[in-house]
């Protein structure tokens, strides 16, 4: 019984995930925000201080409205091609506990970083990816745990993965590239590339087993 | 308890139908969804979801608002309140029996 209502959760839990569409959204959105961060690491190596600060300001608002804006944004590519294929649905608000739980996690996230900005001038580099990397891959994971989805254990894999390859190679990368592992923007450039490319690969099979739009309802 | 048989189960025969139970457990564990997203999750027809809907409808457990979005028809449908306590209280019934029903030792065994 309980197990019923669970599965139902699940399932509908699942069903966000089901097109390919948050994928598609959240990959691009990375790529974004990759390049413009590259961008503001170009501009600081050329002294273009115009560039630096559309970099900068640009990536930080491509982050903010992109993470705000993400779920009408997807509801609205939904309402277009999921939901007059296989169905609308709304979700419950996540209850007392669920939201007291984030709320911690996130905050906790949170003191794990500014710790890491305060320690910055100490903090050896290395130490820092490992960090950065491990709260990311934690998030992603922790969504993934939620969705119970392949794909997205993909996506958690792949960041410590890539910590891990950087690693491996450190004394073999000059200082720019170090830095550019380090605080993200070859991660995010990475793992954009792979949600948009999974992203894609799922709404092609999902619009391939539901082609029409079915008019007829009870 | 322990050592009497379970008796019957207290269910709501309303609820306790298969293809009901698992259209009211969808509702449940969402705030609505619509007609389509029941026949994708239940893969029950369509005749067959409706005549459902429509008792449940008549139970007063769930509400179907019929409108359009576009120019596809939309049939957004949601658990009442009196739906949702009917299918808490099937559900807290049904794990209890469930419960009983592994304490009390089986015919032979006593």
């Amino acid at each position: 019984m309980a197990n019923l209502l669970r599965q139902a959760r699940q399932r509908a839990l699942q069903y966000w995930v089901e097109d390919g569409i948050p994928d598609l959204y959240t990959g691009a959105l990375f790529l974004l925000f990759a390049g413009l961060r590259l961008l503001a690491q170009w501009a600081e190596a050329q002294r273009q201080a115009t560039w630096m600060a559309v970099g900068f300001f640009g990536s930080l608002v491509v982050i903010l409205v992109g993470s705000l804006a993400g779920r009408h944004v997807i509801d609205a590519l939904k309402q277009r091609v999921t939901y007059p294929r296989t169905g609308y649905v709304a979700y419950t608000p996540p209850s007392k506990t669920e939201r007291r739980k984030q709320i911690a996690v996130t905050a906790l996230l949170a003191l794990v970083l500014v710790g890491l900005v305060l320690l910055r001038p100490q903090a050896p580099l290395t130490l820092r990816l490992v960090v950065l990397h491990l709260v990311f891959a934690f998030l992603v994971f922790a969504i993934a745990l939620q969705l119970r989805s392949p794909r997205y254990f993909l996506y958690a894999f792949i960041v410590p993965l890539l910590a891990a390859g950087y690693l491996l190679g450190w004394s073999h990368w000059s200082p720019t590239l170090q830095r550019l592992m380090t605080y993200g923007e070859i991660t995010f450039l990475v793992l954009g590339m792979v949600m948009t490319l999974v992203g894609a690969w799922t709404l092609r099979r999902y619009l391939k087993a539901h082609p029409d739009l079915e008019e007829a309802e009870a | 308890m322990k050592g009497q048989p379970p008796g019957p189960a207290p269910v709501d025969p309303i609820i306790h139908a298969p293809a009901r139970l698992t259209i009211m457990a969808t509702l449940a564990a969402v705030r609505e969804a619509d007609f389509r997203y029941l026949l994708h999750v239940t893969q029950l027809t369509k005749g067959n979801l409706s005549a459902h809907l429509r008792k449940l409808e008549e139970a007063g457990y769930v509400e179907i608002e019929k409108t359009f979005r576009g120019k596809y028809p939309l049939t957004i449908c949601r658990l009442t309140d009196k739906g949702r306590k009917a299918f808490e209280t099937y559900r807290r019934h049904m794990l209890a029996f469930l419960e009983r029903a592994q304490t009390t030792p089986s015919e032979g065994q006593a």
